[in-house]
């Protein structure tokens, strides 16, 4: 009897044992799960690539910084790639190529052309995948939006600036970078369309130095001798308003013939401190790669964007170029 | 009404669902049934309490975490910029010492103190107009560097002897390199040869590692610090200084300027967050600690799920284990329901095996014990039935017993041969009488009236048989004669009388027969003046083990109280007197009862 007793007991240690066993794994379930909430993501990151013009410009850098400001913020996996220069397309196509096969959801995209990078997203991009053009527009249906700047606006700022500067008189140049190509272009027209509403100011001539500083010396020389000293002269990007600068600075006439630039290299601030260039339309490449990324985040989560977003661009001189909220759109990088 | 119809039926199907794929009714079905109630309740509850509990502790856990990181980074800036205030004034005593003449010796000093901190960018002194005095390293100034007007130079002037810093800016006075600085300045005096000379000191520090340090600052995956200037509100940092510049962000820094330090949450961006302040006296900067509610909430919603998925699963454990245990409770108990019905059934020879000693093993005994005195009465019972019938048939014996039978039948010969034929027709009337009576139909009850009628022919024959050796009395009350009494019980007894009484006799013997109401009950006499019985034959005459011995009618005073107590019950039956010489007396006792009429009592 006692026997039998002890079995039952037994039997009922058991069954209790495993009741312990059963809760004591729960608990420590509960407890791992209650440690870590944070280390778990609420949903797998949206696969997002970035394609920029440059992969060493420091207005591309500074796009790049906002863009992963972007992808921080917006829990997205985010790849970039960028060519050497920003005359090279088709490395740019062929990044585009590698994140189509990775499985990309997303797009981001400042084509080094246009035309070319258009084409190539026509033929590798599928209808569900999102294209947001950044800088450059792309002609696509898959291209859902457009963020940068408006250059023909930026480019009538700019020949207003200049006019002002050279008291709404005399002899300008303008040293373009590139024909042919839609950013220029459109800049190009909005500073002859500025200028134009200025009787007075003459455009003695109108150059292309592409991305060669050393062209813009040379033509920007040659100008000034032609026509005998020339009242200002406008430079449709950073890289060519070096050429300039050092033409001028060179001549001894620093200060004596203005000069407007697009967009800021380092050289380009100094000139600006010394006096030799005397305004720039800034850009805010920030800007423009941290919306490129939320707008792509945005259409991925089914929300409607604008066709077009046009980021700001602002007109710095001497005098406001060390103003706090210019300082860090000049100087994007601690370093 | 159809829908009623609808539910009920539904309600059965999940009935017959559950006892089928269960197997359980009854307790066990109860006992299951129950434990998964009680377990969804409780788990519902201990769900909900620990949901509440861990997302609180989450959100504290939050709190406490962004508060002790911002106070982590409050701490570190407070350090670094300590170490670099006494930077500063190591050279600031140098300088005095030199009285501002930059001297080998003081060119030596600064550029060693320059080298040992690289993160220290530049000293420099200046007139109180902006002309430079001294600058270490020594590089080329730039023009149109508004030095003059420059926070660092203002403030120094502003309040001298004071160190002052100030928000971090772009270092524009050396050609170069433009670097984000943050400019420690001070206000000095000294006197040289010219007297008393103020002079404007500043030192920058490459603000790269302070900004690498808010840069690391992380408080969930979104969190972030920025730092505002504690007098104007002014962004120090901000990790998305340019959205906010250009009017894309928003940051309410109104309400974070209002406090010292502190934790609040904010939702004037559109966002619930999190809010945590930290004030740097040093600087007067404040560190504004930044992380996203539904990240929290994430945690929170986590733990949801979490709960959600572990409810089945404790919910199968329970089912499995209140399957067994409700089984173990109720397999005992079933058995013991198959036993009873075996029972039921007329099947006695049932005995439960016990186990333990719990409730339904106890049960199980005393059903065992039950079932053995059922069966024990059974077989009494049976006994009693045959002890019964034998001794109707001893009586159907006696009534037509054949040595009676052809004595007397001898006698009424003898007498008949010697020409009494008087004598002989009383004889064959007698006799005639005798088995009618004796008969009755097979009638067991019949009346006293009957029974002493028959007696009395009995006794006629006898007389005859014994030459009148006897004289008898029979007396009746008039009122017992129409009561029952069973058949045949006086016989035996004047048999027995006339056997052992009188027949033995010298003298002529006597029998009395008397029948009475007493109480209720009907008592017959049984008297002879015989010769009695001795006292150690007596007591064992009625004893079961008593012999039938000798002659006499076969049917002994053993039988006849032996039948009186199986018709009336153990109270009734016969009791004997006797004293040895004198004569027997038997006392027969039965209830008083009226026959039916069909020989049953009513």
């Amino acid at each position: 009897m006692s026997c039998k007793n002890k079995n039952k007991d037994s039997q009922m240690g058991f069954i209790l044992f495993g009741m312990y066993v059963g809760l004591t794994f729960m608990i420590l379930i509960l407890a791992s799960c209650s440690r870590s909430p944070e280390l778990t993501p609420d949903q797998p990151k949206k696969q997002i690539a970035l394609i920029l013009r440059s992969d060493s410009a420091d207005f591309w850098r500074t796009a790049r910084m906002g863009a992963e400001e972007a992808a921080k913020e917006f829990n997205v996996d985010l790849r970039i790639s960028g060519p050497r220069d920003e005359e090279n397309i088709d490395d740019q196509v062929k990044s585009l190529r590698a994140y189509v096969k990775e499985g990309a959801e997303a797009f981001v995209i400042a084509a080094n052309d246009g035309k070319a990078m258009s084409e190539a997203v026509d033929s590798m991009v599928s209808d569900g995948q999102t294209v947001i053009a950044i800088d450059t527009e792309l002609e696509s249906p898959r291209v859902r939006g457009f963020i940068g700047i408006d250059n023909y606006e930026a480019g009538r700022k700019a020949g207003a600036k200049l006019a002002q500067l050279v008291g709404n008189k005399g002899k300008v140049a303008v040293m373009g970078f590139k024909q042919g190509q839609q950013n220029a272009e459109q800049r190009e027209q909005g500073v002859l369309d500025e200028l134009a509403r200025h009787p007075e100011i003459t455009l003695v001539t109108k150059q292309y130095c592409y991305t060669n500083p050393n062209l813009c010396d040379e033509l920007t020389r040659k100008a000034i001798v032609i026509h005998g000293g020339i009242d200002g002269v406008l430079a449709l990007n950073a890289v060519s308003s070096v050429g300039v600068a050092q033409a001028i600075v060179d001549m001894g006439l620093s200060g004596v013939t203005k000069i407007v630039t697009f967009d800021t290299t380092q050289e380009d601030i100094e000139l600006m401190q010394e006096g030799t260039i005397h305004a720039s339309i800034i850009l805010n490449p920030f800007n423009i790669g941290y919306l490129g990324v939320k707008s792509a985040v945005e259409v991925l989560d089914g929300k409607t964007i604008p066709k077009r977003f046009n980021t700001e661009t602002k007109v710095i001189d001497q005098e406001n170029m060390f103003w706090s909220d210019n300082q860090k759109l000049l100087f994007p990088f601690v370093r | 009404m159809k829908l009623k119809a609808t539910a009920a039926k539904g309600l059965q199907t999940v009935r017959s669902f559950l006892a089928d794929t269960f197997r359980v009714t009854g307790i066990q079905f109860t006992i299951a049934a129950s434990i998964m109630i009680i377990t969804i309740v409780v788990m519902a509850a201990v769900s909900g309490i620990l949901y509440t509990k861990f997302s609180q502790t989450a959100e504290n856990n939050t709190f406490l975490n962004n508060q002790q990181i911002v106070e982590q980074v409050n701490y570190n800036l407070d350090i670094y910029l300590r170490g670099m205030a006494q930077t500063f004034e190591m050279a600031d005593d140098q300088i005095l010492l030199n009285k501002g003449v930059p001297t080998a010796s003081l060119r030596e000093h600064l550029e060693t103190i320059l080298s040992t901190r690289e993160d220290l960018v530049s000293v420099g002194l200046f007139t109180p107009e902006g002309q430079p005095i001294a600058n270490y390293p020594n590089q080329a100034m730039r023009s149109n560097s508004g030095l003059t007007g420059q926070s660092w130079f203002t403030s120094a002037l502003a309040s001298p002897n004071h160190l002052s810093f100030s928000l971090p800016h772009i270092q524009n006075l050396y050609k170069g390199s433009y670097t984000w600085v943050v400019s420690m300045s001070k206000g000095i005096s000294f006197t040289d040869e010219r007297g008393r000379v103020d002079a404007v000191l500043v030192m920058d520090i490459n603000f790269k590692t302070i900004d690498d340090l808010f840069r690391r600052v992380s408080l969930g995956q979104k969190g972030y610090v920025y730092i505002i200037d504690k007098s104007a509100g002014n962004i120090v940092y901000h990790p998305q200084q340019e959205l906010i510049y250009s009017g894309l962000k928003y940051e309410n820094v109104e309400q974070a300027l209002k406090y010292t330090f502190g934790t609040y949450k904010d939702t004037s961006t559109g966002e619930d967050r999190l809010i945590t302040i930290q004030t740097t006296d040093m600087v007067g900067w404040k560190i504004v600690g930044v992380s996203y509610m539904n990240e929290i909430v994430t945690a929170k919603r986590e733990i949801g799920r979490f709960m959600v998925w572990m409810l089945p699963v404790v919910l199968l454990f329970v089912l499995l284990i209140s399957a067994y245990m409700s089984a173990k409770i109720s397999n005992p108990v079933r058995r013991l329901e198959r036993s009873m019905a075996k029972v039921e059934q007329g099947d006695f020879d049932i005995q439960l095996q016990v186990k333990g000693d719990d409730e339904v093993g106890r049960l199980s005994r005393r059903f065992n014990i039950m079932v053995g005195r059922i069966s024990q009465q059974k077989e009494q019972l049976i006994e009693e039935q045959e002890a019964k019938r034998r001794s109707e048939l001893d009586v159907l014996q006696s009534q037509i017993h054949p040595h009676f039978l052809y004595n007397t039948l001898n006698s009424v010969v003898r007498m008949a041969s010697i020409g009494k034929s008087e004598e002989v027709v009383q004889m064959i009337t007698a006799l005639s009488k005798f088995f009618r009576i004796s008969l009755s139909k097979g009638k067991h009850i019949i009346t006293v009236e009957e029974e002493l009628e028959h007696i009395r022919n009995y006794l006629v024959i006898q007389k005859f048989r014994y030459k009148h050796k006897f004289n008898y009395v029979i007396r009746a009350d008039e009122d017992v004669l129409s009561y029952s009494t069973l058949k045949l019980l006086l016989q035996p007894l004047v048999e027995n009388a006339i056997y052992h009484g009188i027949e033995m006799m010298a003298d002529e013997g006597a029998i009395e027969i008397t029948a009475s109401l007493e109480n209720g009950q009907i008592v017959f006499h049984v008297r002879d003046d015989g010769l009695g019985i001795a006292p150690q034959k007596l007591s064992s005459l009625l004893s079961a083990n008593a012999k039938q011995e000798g002659e006499g009618s076969g049917v002994g005073l053993q039988n006849v109280d032996q039948r009186i107590k199986l018709y009336y019950g153990n109270r009734y039956g016969i009791t004997i007197t006797s004293e040895l010489e004198e004569g027997t007396d038997v006392r027969i006792v039965i209830p008083a009862m009226i026959s039916d009429g069909e020989g049953r009592l009513a």
